[in-house]
Order: structure tokens, then sequence, then C-alpha cells
């Protein structure tokens, strides 16, 4: 069965003996009288078959059709949260004619398309679903007959909490399972080597007021990307692999899908409130882009720059890594094939443009703020804060923190008295968790644990800011034990299990901002669950080193750079040959809220629960428009 | 007319005396080959792009040696990637964006346009016969110096420095 037909929904036509069976169910029903019942077995034949028989003919033969709709059966929707409803049908013969309507009310004014012979597609783009349940009925007649398909929908009240939150600021750790989560707790705080107890937790964790574990899953796999995990958090919605706040359609064009409405574009539009997007990788990448684009692939990275400015969120608040995406073609480095200049450009718009640490921190609280801070994704923490390598810095020597370019986000969307959402990722997380270099990217959740520290600070001056910690999907790293750097790298017997393990004392030895070095007598002995073959040392490196390289037959083989390090030894891989990274897992996620609207976050909740509580804690009434 | 054989003759060494001036005074001399090492192959490198360093813009239609490590794919037989450290080759990846900017990702059947340049890498074409590298294998390249920002057709690499016609050395 092909990929295509296994996510289609049953269609609502009959084949002949259903009808007979209907036909069947409903005269049984209409002769269920007391007199008929006692001597219905005896005429049943000489009166039930003509009768069938005629119902059929009037009927006719259905049509062979196959219709798709999206939204998709069972959406869930925020009750005036705008989408775009697309009806699509093949393997028609000769069209005459159709309905669609919502909640019994014909729609018209349809774009209407053919992506083939035998196809067409309808468009309506801007619709939205009534509180409660709604139902899309499509009824097709084509050479054959008809058919009919029916879709609901659920949709979600506004609600009206008594402190609503007034502000989100929602921080993203690309890739940070659990246990990743808590091997940098490990990290930061360690243990009490007298009696075992934890010296602390981290700030994204303490004090929280709702928490719980999120599953993740996607419309088209339950392993997510970036793109579509990123897009259950910002529309509530189910999505494809490497799809940005759209639905799957038939067409070619990855920038026509039917859309649903983002969070940041509800609350434009219904109240005017202030967006930030702040992230530390590229600046089209899917995390950011879903706060604020729409498109198919993830990487219509041109258009995903474009789509900033000119699209319905505009973002007060742009600061990110890589700036490839935003200069003219003609600049080194760009990936765009246009004379577009977005650094120009949004100066003219009025944003205020930084591009080192140094400026950040002079900017103050403009009222548009737009930073790029390299020509590609920031390298690790660790990098820019410890080890400040020439081959990993390169020409940046003076990138912000993700604390820095946080603290001036707020301080310009707090001017906006109808209040702002703020997205946080550390993105680097997943970026080096994929190669299995758990060293960076657990620092760069530390990293991220310091921008929350002064996030909840901030907030707790006003109690009007609802603060989530998450992740969009994990990795299937996995601390099992501690390890003895005083016996070398890579030397399997130094790192021990239970009791051998010994406390990890990184915390013994903090950096400029308080972050613990990566380096400490008794370290973490750290293993991956799905990966390909590679060398391990258990140390970090300086200058970072890829786990694999091709084995020039379509395979990939242990880097022997790393393998030559001293004491590497090998882990023999349980991923397919040709995978050459880590690969993202289903293991669900931690989510910790703070403030107004916490405690909506509990349990274990499914990812796209995760926007209708930002929205019922916000009190969100997406059927305004102010 | 039937020219006459002392004529043909006359002809025929003004024609060689012309072909041996023309070699000499249109072919370039051949220089040696200036090396080039990758990470000063630009002056900057900023938000706003990479600019080329004033040797590598001098260098320009030159020959020139680079040394660095292979990213190759072994599906594409006249063409390879030079990077300055050893690269993973991602080959499965239908989008670069989960990673690292230090891996250089090439998408050998790749229907993306949206492939990251590299700045510390060259795009290097082989001369006829050349073989590959495999990837990793440390090697030195001679050839044609190009400048371009463009990308490949067929790998889809997209590359601002580029090496044609290029012989190599395997080092390690």
């Amino acid at each position: 069965m092909s990929q295509e037909s296994r996510f289609q929904i049953a269609i609502d036509h009959q084949p002949r003996a259903t009808c007979l069976t209907l036909a069947d169910k409903a005269l049984t029903k209409a002769f269920q009288t007391d007199h008929v019942k006692t001597n219905f077995k005896n005429w049943y034949p000489l009166v039930l078959l003509p009768i069938a028989a005629t119902v059929v003919s009037a009927l006719g033969a259905p049509s062979e059709a196959d219709i798709n709709v999206y939204p998709y059966d069972g959406a869930k929707l925020l009750a005036g949260q705008r989408v775009d409803l697309r009806v699509e049908a093949s393997k028609l013969e000769d069209l005459k004619n159709y309905t669609i309507s919502l909640n019994g009310k014909a729609l018209t004014d349809f774009v209407q398309t053919s992506q083939g012979a035998g196809q067409a597609e309808w468009t309506l783009r801007n619709i939205s679903a009534k509180s409660g349940a709604n139902e899309v009925l499509v009824k097709l007649t084509d050479a054959k007959g008809e058919v009919t398909k029916r879709i609901a929908w659920t949709g979600v009240a506004p609600t009206r909490p008594l402190k609503p939150a007034k502000n989100v600021i929602l921080f993203i750790a690309d890739g940070m399972s659990w246990n990743t989560m808590h091997g940098a707790q490990v990290i930061a705080k360690g243990y009490n080597p007298s009696n075992g107890m934890p010296r602390g937790k981290l700030e994204m964790e303490a004090g929280a007021d709702g928490m719980a574990s999120i599953s993740t899953s996607s419309f088209d796999s339950y392993i997510v990307d970036s793109a579509n995990s990123a897009t259950s958090i910002a529309t509530g919605q189910k999505a494809e692999v490497n799809a940005l706040n759209v639905y799957r359609d038939n067409s070619p064009d990855t920038l026509d899908n039917p859309r649903a409405e983002i969070i940041t574009e509800i609350l434009k539009r219904s109240r005017g409130a202030s967006v930030g997007i702040v992230s530390n990788v590229f600046g089209t990448d899917a995390t950011p882009a879903a706060f604020a684009s729409h498109t198919r692939r993830r990487g219509d990275y041109s258009s995903i720059a474009d789509q900033y400015f000119k699209g319905n969120v505009k973002p007060d608040v742009l600061m990110f890594g890589g700036s490839e995406d935003f200069i003219p073609s003609t600049a080194g480095g760009s990936r765009r094939k246009d004379a577009t200049d977005w650094i120009t450009e949004s100066q003219k718009m009025g944003y205020t443009f930084v591009n080192n640490r140094t400026d950040l921190l002079k900017a103050g609280a403009p009222d548009k703020l737009f930073g790029l801070f390299n020509l590609d994704n920031f390298p690790s923490y660790l990098d820019r804060a410890t080890w400040k390598r020439p081959e990993m810095l390169g020409a940046f020597t003076d990138m912000p923190y993700l604390w820095d370019m946080t603290n001036t986000a707020i301080s310009s969307l707090e001017k906006n008295d109808k209040g702002f959402f703020l997205m946080v990722e550390a993105g680097m997380v997943d970026k080096y968790l994929h190669p299995m270099d758990w060293t960076r990217a657990m620092f760069d959740v530390l990293e991220l644990d310091k921008t929350v520290k002064l996030a909840k600070e901030w907030a707790a001056k006003r109690d009007d800011t609802l603060i989530i910690v998450t992740a969009d999907h994990g990795h299937s790293l996995s601390v099992f034990g501690g390890y003895d750097t005083s016996k070398g790298a890579g030397n399997r017997d130094a790192a021990q299990v239970y009791e051998k393990a010994g406390f990890p004392n990184y915390f013994e030895k903090l950096d400029q901002n308080g972050i613990p070095l990566p380096t400490a007598a008794r370290g973490l002995a750290v293993g991956f669950g799905a990966h390909p073959d590679y060398c391990e040392t258990y140390v970090g490196r300086e200058v970072y080193q890829a786990p694999t390289v091709s084995d020039g037959k379509g395979g990939f083989v242990p880097n022997p750079k790393v393998c030559s390090e001293p004491g590497a030894f090998q882990r023999i891989g349980n991923l397919p040959k040709d995978q050459s990274q880590g690969v993202h897992t289903a293991d669900p996620v931690p989510l910790f809220a703070f403030g107004p609207g916490a405690k909506l976050f509990q349990g274990s909740m499914d990812q796209t629960e995760i926007f209708f509580a930002i929205a019922n804690a916000m009190g969100l009434n997406a059927t305004q428009t102010k | 007319m039937q020219p006459k054989p002392n004529n043909i003759f006359s002809l025929g060494l003004i024609a060689a005396i012309l072909a041996a001036v023309s070699t000499f005074a249109f072919s370039k001399p051949n220089k040696p080959a200036v090396k080039l090492e990758i990470p000063k192959l630009f002056s900057s490198i900023s938000e706003r792009g990479a600019v080329y360093a004033k040797q590598t813009l001098e260098l320009r239609g030159n020959l020139v040696t680079v040394t660095g490590f292979a990213a190759s794919d072994p599906n594409v037989k006249d063409r390879f990637v030079l990077t300055r450290t050893r690269k993973t080759v991602c080959s499965p990846c239908d989008e670069s964006a989960d990673y690292p900017s230090s891996i250089t990702v090439i998408f050998p059947n790749a229907n993306t346009e949206a492939v990251p340049v590299s700045t510390d890498s060259v795009f290097v074409y082989l001369a006829n016969g050349q073989k590959v590298p495999a990837t990793g294998e440390k090697i030195r390249v001679t050839g044609k110096l190009e400048l371009n920002q463009s990308t490949d057709s067929i790998t889809r690499y997209s590359s601002l420095v580029q090496v044609r016609d290029t012989s190599l050395q395997i080092l390690e």
C-alpha cells in the first residue's frame, strides 16, 4: 500500500450490498410495531426485497471517487482559529456537481483546481470552526453516481481565566529529552557526596507551578522532526514531516498548502500583542520558522525569511544565528537566489539592526529589533565561553549568549500593554545530539537554564507572564555511570557504574558565567540508544569531529580521526548503515511551566495540547479581531 | 591555377611560424602552482557574507594547490568537495537543518536547492581520468582556480571557490 493511500480516510460511499443492509435496517425499524413484529418473518421477503430494490434504483450506483479533506477528520481547532479548507477528489469520472458545507451551511467562493485527469480540488482560505462539534459534508456527483464524505472537527471554546497570562515566554530546547535535561542537571548541581542528595535542580524545573510529560507524533510519522513538532505547539495541529503550519495537499507547490493559523498570528490579529523570536541557529530553521511562516517544506529558506517580514506575524523582535537567507545572492555564503537584502530592508521598516554582542548590550529597548550574529548556526556554548578555539569560532568572536538576546527581547516586547509572545530556542542542543557530541549539547542546555533563570526573575516582579520550558522531541541519550578522568580519555575501565560511579563534580569549577567548566575529576559516562558505528572517548574535544565518514559505498564508518585519539574505542551501531548520525526518538519530553496558567500543564499530554493550554492560559479569543 | 611547389613550401613555413608565435604569445607561461590555504580563502566572513581575500582574487584563473580532506559521493565520478577538516557526508539527509554548520551536507540525488554554502571548503572538478578519492582521505589537489558562487548541477553542493581540471595526490 502506498504511503498516500494509507492515510486516506475511508470514503462514505456505499456499495450495493451495504445499501441493502441500510434499507433493511430502516425497514426493520419502521415495521417494529407489536402487530407487524408478530408476522414480519412470514412476509419479509415478499415486501422488503421489492422496496429495497426500489431504493437502490433511486440512489443509483455510487461514485468511486476518493475524497480527502483538510483540516483532517478529528482535528481539534481553537474556535475562531483560521484554517484553510481543502477538499481533494480523485478517481472522478466526469464531475457533475458538488456541494461542500460546514455545519449545514453550504460554502461558496472555493478556488477550484485540478492536478490531473480525474482529479479536482477546492480550496477556501480563512474559515474557522465554532465551539463544540463541527461537521464538513462533501457531496460529489460524477458519471458513476454520488459520493459523500463527512469530516468532524472539534472547536475549543475560549476561556476566561480569573488571572489570564498577558505574556508568554516559550523556551524550546531542541532535542532535549528528559535524560538530556537530567544529565545537564547532574553537571550543574551534582550531589552531596556525604548523603547522596541532589544539590539542587535546574532553574527550568525548580519551583514549577505545572509540569507534564509530552508525547510527540505527527500526521505521517510517529517520529517527529523539528518542523512538524513545532507545528503541533504553534497551531495545535498534526502535520507531515518537514511541514510548517500547513496540512497535506496534492499539489507540488510547497507554499500553497492549506494553512493553520499560528498562535502568534492569532495574538497579533485578535489583540495586537507583540511577538519575538530568538534562536541560536540559522534564522530560517524549523523551530523559529514555525512561529511566523507556513510551508510544506522547511527547506524553503528564502521564503521563510521573506515571510518574517511580509507575513501575518511580522515579529517585532527577531534574533538569530545564521544570516545566509537574509542577505543577497551576491554576498558570499548567501543561499538566496535574488537580490533581497533583509538587513537593509528591515532597517527601512523601522528595525534596529545589531550584529554582535557589544552592540546588542547597548541596544536598549528598540520597538523593533533584528539581530544576526553569525553567517550560520552559533557554535556551542562551550566553544563561545570556554574553549574559544578559532577552528570553531571562525570570524565570529563577539556573539551574544542566549540570555543576552532574551533579555533584550523582553525589554523591547514588554513595552506593549497588550502583551507579548516570545519564543526562545536553544537550537544547538539538537545539532550536537545528532552527532552524539553530548558534552556540547548538555552545556547548551545549561546556557538555556541560565536564560530561564533570568526570565523567571523578570516575571516574578509582575505575575502576568506564563513561562514554559519544553523540548520538541528527544534523542536517545542515557547517562549510565561516572567517568574517572584521572585515568585518561577513552578508558573503558574508567567508566564505572553503581557505587563505583562516584558523584560527578563539575560544579566545583565554574566559568565566568557561573556555569560549570567541562572538565571534572569525576565526569559522566553517557551512551546513546540509537547510533551508527562510531568511536567514543567519554571526554569532550575542543575541536568538533564528525562521528562518522562515508565508506564510499553509501554507508558510514567511524571517523578514523576520532578513533585514533588516545583510548578511543568503537561502539557498534544499531542503526542502518546508511545513517551517519543519531536520530530523533519517540520518547516523551519534559515540560515545566511557571506563572498564571501553568497548572494547565499536568500529567501526560500530547504535544498539540500545549497550543490549547497556552490559549486557555491567556484567555485567547480567536473569534475576535482587534 | 595550381600552386607551385615552392609556393606551397613557403605557405607551410609561414603557417608553422605563425602557429609557433601564436602558441608562445597567447598561451600562459607554465607558472608553478601557488599554494592556497582554505582558512585564508576569505578576508572577512560576517553576517553580511564572505569576502574573498586579496590573494584569492589575484590567483583567479591560475594554477593552485589546495590541501584538505575529501568529502565525496560514491555515485558522482568526476567531482567532490575538499574541506578544511574531515567531514561527515550526509547523503540521506533531505534537509540540512538538523546538522551542525561544521558538517558539510551533500545531497547527491536531492531535489532541494537549499544547500548551505560552506566557507571552509572548495569544490573540485577532476581532470579526465582522475579518480574521485574516498571521503576522509587527506589529499592535495592542483588545478585552475575559479571564484563563483554557484551550485553544482549534479551534487547540488553550493560553493564559493572551485578548482577545475584537477589532478590529485593522496597524502594519507
